[in-house]
């Protein structure tokens, strides 16, 4: 567990008759706990956004951080040019501007949604040789034990899933959460290429759609040429 | 013009092995929209919220679309067990601890962007807060 310290002071002594001066310090901890503190952070990180026709960037994902957890998200932007600020977004709502020379602070509740699931069992005679692909990654079968094709399936590294195995059945996870509509993954979309007139099978069953995260954090700039943006998140 | 000025500083020895962290900026001065003119309007108060079903708008957006406006809230509780849920019309942004506070810009880009309060998991939470605004309007007499 670290010890994270905040701090903001809010001055003025024109504002009003009297001088404005007011201070706020707490210590960052875990949801509903006094003493054990945030421990973990995507680090203090700096992005760059130039790009045309202008489009915002997930800056933060909901499932990088605990739901309903003491996450804290830090902004400030870079940019010394008055004019120039970026437009935050808490999935689809806008929550304001941050001019340049700003910064925000803020709690942030990582609401995650649910990953898609699928399992996918080997079966039927394999040749050695023979190849299934999906996702982009193409498994060659070195052995004709569907348990051991299996296990070779769940020791790849798929972009868009993570998988576990039991015998011959793999189950895959998606990495993030998204709202596919109406269409999951099924056997279709893995491609097997046989060889000898074997009746190799790889078949999808028990596919779960996900659904969407509702609070990912997107940023998006108010000019086509460069502009920087400072950011960190503290998370459970 | 008035000049008021926000100051950060998030610190921590431990967090990062071998690197201290201290995000220490210089002071932001709150300008009016996209300007060097600093903002002149200033909302300010404190109250206590009570746990209820829904949650109450802190302020409504009567202000005029893509302007720069701020938001500072503290949670002043010190009963670790209430929090703040932080939302913007039905976007829930976060849940503010005990004496925890948040600072964020706020484009009340249109009537339902309104900023909203709700106290949770019980009882009576004790908040202050201010909003610095390039423009308001006043709501009409009824």
């Amino acid at each position: 567990m670290a010890t994270i310290n905040t701090s903001l002071t809010l001055s003025s002594g024109d504002l009003l008759t009297s001088n404005l001066a007011f201070s706020v310090a707490s210590t960052l901890t875990t949801a509903g706990t006094a003493t054990t503190g945030l421990s973990k952070t995507t680090g203090l990180a700096r992005t760059n956004f130039t790009n045309d026709p202008l489009q915002s960037k997930l800056l933060y994902r909901s499932d990088d951080a605990l739901t309903n957890g003491s996450n804290k998200v830090y902004l400030k932007n870079l940019s010394i040019i008055a004019a120039e600020f970026f437009t935050i977004y808490i999935d689809q709502e806008e929550m304001g501007r941050l001019y340049a020379g700003d910064f925000a602070f803020f709690p942030w509740t990582a609401t995650a949604g649910v990953k898609e699931t699928f399992v996918l069992t080997v079966g039927g005679t394999w040749v050695v040789g023979e190849t299934l692909e999906f996702d982009g990654i193409l498994t060659t079968a070195a052995s004709t034990n569907t348990s051991g094709i299996a296990a070779q399936v769940n020791g790849d590294h798929y972009p868009n899933w993570t998988t576990t195995v039991s015998g011959a059945v793999v189950t895959f996870t998606a990495r993030n959460s998204v709202d596919a509509g109406t269409v999951v993954t099924a056997t279709a979309d893995w491609v097997i290429v046989q060889t000898g007139g074997s009746d190799a099978t790889a078949v999808v069953s028990s596919a779960a759609m996900g659904t969407a995260t509702s609070s990912d954090i997107m940023i998006k700039p108010s000019v086509v040429t460069t502009m920087d943006l400072e950011h960190m998140l503290f998370h459970e | 013009m008035a000049t008021t000025t926000a100051k950060l500083n998030i610190s921590s020895a431990d967090l990062t092995p071998g690197m201290a962290l201290n995000i220490d900026p210089p002071a932001m001065t709150m300008y009016q929209t996209g300007t060097t003119t600093g903002l002149e309007l200033l909302d300010m108060g404190a109250g206590k919220l009570t746990q209820a079903t829904g949650a109450d708008a802190l302020a409504e957006a009567l202000g005029t679309a893509d302007t720069t406006n701020y938001v500072y809230i503290c949670n002043k509780s010190t009963d670790i067990q209430q929090y703040i849920k932080i939302g913007i019309h039905d976007t829930l942004i976060g849940h503010l601890g005990s004496e925890e506070w948040l600072f964020i810009p706020w484009n009340m880009g249109d009537a339902v962007a309104e900023i909203n309060i709700e106290a949770e998991d019980s009882g009576t939470i004790p908040y202050e807060y201010a909003i610095f605004k390039s423009t308001f309007t006043l709501p009409a007499k009824t």
